[in-house]
This record gives C-alpha cells, sequence and structure tokens, in this order.
C-alpha cells in the first residue's frame, strides 16, 4: 500500500449537528408463501456515514480561508480526511469503583494549577490492546492503564496521526476483573491488523473518510454561511 | 463440486454473507478483489476489496438451458492519467481475450462442529468457491471534466459467448489469411465494403 498523509479534520470547523449512520448492502430475498422470513443476502459489514449539518462558516475566525485550504488540499472523491465521531450522547464514559477519573491531569512542572483549580487535560481513558489482532476481528481484549470503563455502545478508535484512522463501535464489553475488558462485536470488523501494545484511542476517535463534493459557498453579506458535509468511510485501497 | 458442510451452513443461514469475488488474468499480473471491506485472506491469497470505486453489474445464469449475459464492471476513478493507462491497456493485448473467473467468499469462520468462532464473524469460512470462468473483452473509459471523474466500463463475455461463430469466419483479408496463407483475393475489399459484416 502507498504511504498516504491523511489530514484530521480541522477543529475549527466543528458542526452545529452531528449524525453517524451504518450502510450495509442487504439484498433481500423472496418471501415464502408459507411462513417465516426470506433470506436476505449481504456482501459485507458495511461502513460509516457522517453528516456534518450546519457548520458555521465565518470570515473573521478563518472558517471561511480553512475551508477554502481544505478546497484545493483536498479533492473529491479521492482524497480522504479523517473525521471526528463527535456523538458525545451514545458513548460517555462511565467511572470505575476505585480508579479516579481525574487520572491524567497535569499541573505545571511546579504542581501549580491554573487560577480555578484545573490542570491541563490529558486522555481520561488510556488503553492498549493486550493481544495481536487480525484485520477483519471482531473481538478484542484491551487493556486500561488510567481511567474510566468501556461500555457496548461506545466507540473505540485506532490509528496514529497523519495516517487514516478507523473507529469502531463496541458491541459487548465484558469487564475480565483484572483491568481488561474483552470487547466483542465491534463494527465494522477491524480495518487493519495491530500488535499487541496498541494504544486504543477511546475519547475522540476518527474515521478516515472521503472528501465529499465541496458544496458552493454562499455567503451572506460575503462574510459567512453555513455549510452541510456528508462523508463516506473511505476504503483501503 | 460437493457442498461441504461450511458451505451448506453458510447458504442455509438466514442472511448468507458471502461477498462475490472475481480473478482478473491480466498479462502483466493477476488481480484478485472482492465486494467488501479493505481485503480479506481466503484460500491463501489477498484479496482486495472493490469498496466503493467498482460494482459488477449484471445478472449471473448459469445452468443447461440459459443464455450467459455478459457481466460489466464499472470502475470509477478521479485521475485524468489513469484514463490514458486505460487506453494503453485496452489497446495492448493486457486484458482483451484474457481470463475473468467469478465465484463468491463464504464469511464466517466455523469451529468443526459448526459452532461460529468468536470475534471471527466477517472472516472467510472457506476458500473461495470460483464457479465461472469469463472472457475479458472490451474496456470502455469516458472521463468528465466537469466532475473530475471518469468511469470505466470493462465488459465480460462468458467463454461461450462467441462459439457461435467459425474463428476465422469473416469476409475479411485477414481472415482469408487465416484460411488460405498468401491468398491475395481480399486483400483490397477494404476500398469497396459495406458497414455490413460478411460471413464467409
Amino acid at each position: 500500500m502507498t504511504t498516504i498523509n491523511v489530514p484530521d479534520w480541522p477543529a475549527l470547523l466543528a458542526h452545529g449537528d452531528f449524525e453517524m449512520d451504518e450502510v450495509s448492502a442487504i439484498w433481500q430475498g423472496p418471501k415464502p408463501m408459507t411462513f417465516g422470513a426470506g433470506q436476505d443476502w449481504q456482501a459485507d459489514a458495511g461502513s460509516w456515514v457522517f453528516r456534518l449539518n450546519d457548520v458555521p462558516i465565518h470570515d473573521a475566525n478563518g472558517s471561511l480561508l480553512t475551508l477554502r485550504a481544505l478546497r484545493a488540499a483536498l479533492k473529491p472523491p479521492y482524497d480522504i480526511v479523517n473525521i471526528p465521531v463527535r456523538d458525545d450522547g451514545i458513548r460517555t464514559p462511565r467511572a470505575i469503583a476505585g480508579i479516579s477519573a481525574d487520572v491524567g491531569k497535569v499541573p505545571f512542572s511546579d504542581t501549580a494549577t491554573f487560577g480555578d483549580g484545573t490542570e491541563f487535560g490529558d486522555s481520561i481513558v488510556d488503553a492498549v490492546l493486550t493481544a495481536d489482532a487480525a484485520q477483519r476481528d471482531t473481538l478484542v481484549t484491551v487493556k486500561l492503564t488510567a481511567g474510566l470503563t468501556l461500555q457496548g455502545g461506545q466507540v473505540i478508535g485506532f490509528g496514529a496521526g497523519g495516517t487514516p484512522k478507523w473507529a469502531h463501535l463496541i458491541g459487548g464489553a465484558q469487564d475480565n476483573g483484572d483491568g481488561t475488558f474483552t470487547l466483542s462485536k465491534l463494527w465494522p470488523p477491524l480495518r487493519a491488523s495491530y500488535k499487541a501494545g496498541q494504544p486504543v484511542e477511546t475519547e475522540h476517535p476518527m474515521v478516515a473518510c472521503r472528501v465529499p463534493h465541496w458544496p458552493a459557498l454562499k455567503l451572506t453579506m460575503n462574510r459567512y454561511t453555513r455549510v452541510t458535509l456528508e462523508f463516506f468511510e473511505a476504503g483501503l485501497n | 463440486m460437493t457442498l461441504d458442510d461450511i458451505m451448506r451452513d453458510v447458504t442455509l443461514a438466514r442472511t448468507v454473507r458471502a461477498p462475490r469475488c472475481g480473478v482478473f488474468w491480466f498479462k502483466s499480473q493477476t488481480v484478485r478483489v472482492f465486494e467488501g471491506g479493505p481485503s480479506i485472506v481466503a484460500g491463501g491469497q489477498t484479496w482486495q476489496g472493490l469498496g466503493d470505486l467498482a460494482a459488477i453489474e449484471g445478472p449471473i445464469e448459469m445452468g443447461p438451458g440459459l443464455k450467459t449475459q455478459p457481466l460489466n464492471l464499472s470502475i470509477n476513478f478521479t485521475a485524468a492519467f489513469i484514463q490514458n493507462a486505460l487506453t494503453a491497456a485496452q489497446q495492448s493485448d493486457e486484458l482483451r481475450g484474457r481470463y475473468f473467473q467469478l465465484g463468491i467468499i463464504p464469511l464466517g469462520q466455523r469451529n468443526a462442529d459448526m459452532s461460529p468462532v468468536p470475534g471471527k464473524e466477517w472472516q472467510a469460512a472457506m476458500d473461495p468457491w470460483i464457479f465461472a470462468t469469463y472472457v475479458m473483452d472490451k474496456l470502455s473509459v469516458e472521463f468528465d471534466r466537469e466532475k473530475d471523474m471518469g468511469r470505466a466500463l470493462l465488459t465480460i463475455l462468458p467463454q461461450t459467448a462467441d462459439k457461435h461463430m467459425a474463428p476465422a469466419g469473416s469476409l475479411t483479408d485477414a481472415d482469408q489469411q487465416y484460411r488460405y496463407p498468401g491468398d491475395t483475393s481480399l486483400a483490397r475489399r477494404s476500398l469497396y465494403r459495406s458497414t455490413t459484416t460478411l460471413i464467409w
């Protein structure tokens, strides 16, 4: 595979409303005449679709220039960009008894804090794979090195900066009692193979997506507008 | 070919999970593709996922008495230089007349007692089941500069598509040379030929 440098979607272009969807092509066979359901056919697990609705574009804060720069740098439909899964409602971390949720906060080097008592933020949930995982697997075991817990319905991610990143919905999470969790029924199946010790992104998973056809910018007063963008998960080919 | 236990288990399921796969026997290389994810290992080979880049259109009909229809494989591409590469491939003997095999890859690994292996629902259950061989024929390429997108359409014919015609059955100089080497009676026919193909 050729090495490509995949940028992350800039935080400046935050959405007003976020929709995440799963598409999977299923062909329905004919219904039986007597009872029961017909037989279906499915080619593969499917892929992600994201919609960033009403992304505010302003001249004042630089988002207009950022979007125009992206238009120049990323050409639809085969350039890819990592899109954040910003659906906080479905993946609220839950506290584990005995482990502080404050793990990961970092003070200044002289242990001072900011004026309001807060510290530098860091990853709340740190997790790594405990065993090798093959491409297309749907079962992984992760060890939480710090932080909260993992539950079915949350989204975890893989991939490092500058490379395609992949996010997976957790179907089930079993606490093994030794700090490891067995995550089952991952959707979609793993897009790449990973070695044991691979960091697992639990807070800001991203998905490599194809750039859509850029919408025409209709600026109001030549200064601001809102755009809606739809992204499809990129294939790896 | 008999249906083994895994095959029967996959095909009797409520939802059959078995993407179609294809093998292109190009002149310079052999390319294995399947409908779906990034890639899959089946039968000791890695099959590249077509993803949203390409689609196979056309009915797959087989069996005695059925006239097998040609398949169309459409490939979307976005760069104009690919158009040139595809055109070059069409005009060379890279693909025309070479084999394309079609099959399915049943998904979902099973244990010996047919119970599913956890976490391997989307791995290949067995070696790919190749059930038909076609011949790649015509590649047409179009490019829309307005949308900056192109489309390549590869027509893939059944092996028996041209079996109703004799191998050199046209009233042309080339076919005449095949029948009677050195005969020049049709050498100048192109000067006054009609648009209709004349059968010998």
